[in-house]
């Protein structure tokens, strides 16, 4: 059983720069994250990051998706601050092209 | 939170798991997933588990903190192996359709019949267990039911093919581009359906004067357990349509997992959330049924035609019920190359909801001629048409094929997609293309 367990932790390192762009931002103890760390880190805890990631939304859907995530399902550990770089991120990177 | 974001190790998932209550049988089957190569070809379970979004301990956190565990999304997408060749929206939870292509079956096979799952694979379901199971029928009734599944069984069996689309099926062809899985044109089925009728079921349960609307329930757990799971309900009239069934089989087996075994509704033509999963309680209501599903914008449509992109109020809005007419091409698959003059078969299947479908007009110049596809009768109410004819080309070039069905009250397929801000009832003409090669 040992082998296995190495494996997550080789797979969770390779697979997940995520884990190293937190840490730096921690060691630094700034407390601002950005939008894209934000995101993957809040965002994939109920669904698959696959879902808001196969949208294409202008900026007012976008809001929409992110308040009824808040007040509807239940995501209200994320701050209002938080909100606002997860939706420049979400606007940027997956928004509508017009 | 911030402090959290460390890097995750396998001590430390296991200690999270302990910290936030997860029991010791839980953590070794996680442990026995990790040590098995088990879905999805060549990727690790472990590497599924990471792709799914285990993406740092804060996430973690919260979702052990809400009673979820790796072994719930790892064991669901274990199952996603049972609908080879279906198109994959997302993984957790499950969402998947099959390209028309793969359709034309006039009875649609259970492993590719589409998944729209709102929240997590019941274990029951997994496990196959029926062991405490049941299904209660209770509110605006004389006599509240507590039915096992032998009891169910006491009721005369029925077995048609019956058809169960996703209401938000066509929601990729909106325009603007609305949020949701986006689903293309394969997710809806026609499969063949056992089981009793609801109809048969509430009398015997006996209908108040009251009962008005019915609220079902299903033991899918909701993706955060403080969110009250998914319910959605259907006017008493179409909960005593004799074509609504509480289904145990689907093409004569039980009904797949990811499609709600043991026991779900089918609730013919109208939207699929309707046909609730997982099957545990029927509530009669003395009201329209007031889930947060039920309200808002979920499931629901504009009363008006609405400019597109523009939200309008929720008291402008009103609940998505039957289909509307609706064809699809099954055959050819698109962008195959023929030769000059060749015959082509083009085949599909239309559908209308509570209507009939009067004629399936076929055009391959860009709707300049149409000529008229040959109808089959279908074999029961609900379950959908095949229609088919011959096409050839006289020249090379790239071509299309478009469908355009009729109900018998002279609606049409549009030729374009009206909209609504959560890309319901998306019903706009299929259209595929042909190349013809010199
Ligand atoms: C607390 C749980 C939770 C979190 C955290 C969460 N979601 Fe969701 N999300 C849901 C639920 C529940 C649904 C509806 C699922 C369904 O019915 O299929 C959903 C659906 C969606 C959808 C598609 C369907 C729709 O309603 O439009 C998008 C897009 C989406 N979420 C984006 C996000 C984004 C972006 C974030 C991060 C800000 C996020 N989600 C975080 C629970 C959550």
């Amino acid at each position: 059983m040992w082998m296995p367990k190495f494996k997550i932790l080789i797979l969770l390192l390779i697979w997940l720069p995520l884990n190293a762009v937190a840490e730096s931002a921690v060691s630094e103890s700034v407390p601002e994250l950005s939008g894209k760390v934000l995101f993957e880190a809040n965002c994939g805890a109920c669904h698959s990051l696959e879902l808001p990631k196969s949208q294409r939304l202008d900026q007012g859907t976008w809001q929409w998706v992110i308040d009824d995530m808040v007040d509807e399902f239940g995501a209200d550990w994320i701050t209002e601050a938080q909100q606002k770089l997860i939706l420049e991120y979400l606007v940027e990177n997956y928004g509508q092209k017009p | 939170m911030v402090d959290h974001l460390k890097r995750l190790t396998w001590d430390r998932l296991t200690g999270i798991l302990q910290d936030n209550g997860a029991k010791s049988e839980d953590i070794d089957k996680v442990e026995l997933i990790a040590s098995r190569r088990t879905f999805l070809g060549q990727m690790t379970a472990v590497g599924a588990l990471a792709s799914m979004g285990l993406a740092s301990e804060v996430a973690l956190q919260g979702l052990f903190g809400r009673g979820l565990i790796p072994v719930a999304w790892a064991a669901e997408a274990e199952f996603m192996s049972t609908k080879t060749g279906m198109t994959i929206h997302n993984t957790r939870p499950v969402n998947g359709e099959f390209e028309p292509h793969l359709l034309d079956d006039d009875i649609t096979p259970p492993e590719r019949h589409f998944v729209r799952n709102n929240g997590l694979l019941p274990d029951r379901a997994r496990s196959k267990d029926l062991q405490g199971w049941s299904l209660s029928i209770d509110g605006e009734v004389h006599n509240s039911l507590v039915l096992t599944m032998d009891d169910l069984k006491k009721f005369p069996a029925v077995t048609l093919p019956l058809l169960v689309e996703c209401g938000g099926n066509g929601r990729a062809n909106f325009d603007p581009k609305v949020r949701g899985n986006p689903w293309n044109r394969g997710a809806v089925a026609c499969s063949e359906w056992t089981g009793v009728r609801l109809k048969d079921v509430l009398q015997q349960a006996g209908l108040k004067e009251t009962a008005v609307y019915t609220g079902h329930y299903g033991e899918d757990p909701s993706l955060r357990s403080s969110v009250p799971p998914f319910s959605r309900g259907v006017p008493i009239d179409k909960a005593m349509e004799e074509h609504t069934l509480i289904a145990y089989q689907m093409g004569g087996s039980d009904i797949p997992a990811l499609n709600g075994y043991p026991v779900r509704l089918v609730v013919p033509g109208w939207v699929g959330s309707c046909s609730q999963k997982w099957l545990n309680r029927i509530w009669i209501r003395n009201k329209e049924h007031d889930t947060k599903k039920m309200k808002g914008y979920s499931y629901r449509v504009p009363k008006y035609p609405v400019v597109p992109g523009i939200r309008p109020p929720k008291s402008d809005m009103k609940i998505a019920m039957a289909w509307q007419i609706k064809s699809m091409i099954t055959r050819p698959t698109p962008d195959t190359h023929y030769k000059i003059g060749q015959t082509i078969d083009v085949a599909g299947h239309a559908w209308a909801g509570e209507d009939k479908v009067s004629q399936v007009l076929i055009s391959t110049d860009y709707g300049v001629t149409w000529h008229k596809a040959n109808l089959t009768q279908r074999p029961s109410q609900y379950a959908w048409y095949r229609w088919q004819t011959q096409v050839s080309f006289p020249k090379r070039g790239y071509y299309e094929i478009w469908a355009r069905a009729f109900d018998d009250k002279g609606q049409a397929q549009p030729f374009r997609q009206p909209w609504n801000p959560k890309g319901y009832l998306g019903n706009v003409i299929h259209r595929i293309a042909v190349h013809v090669d010199a």
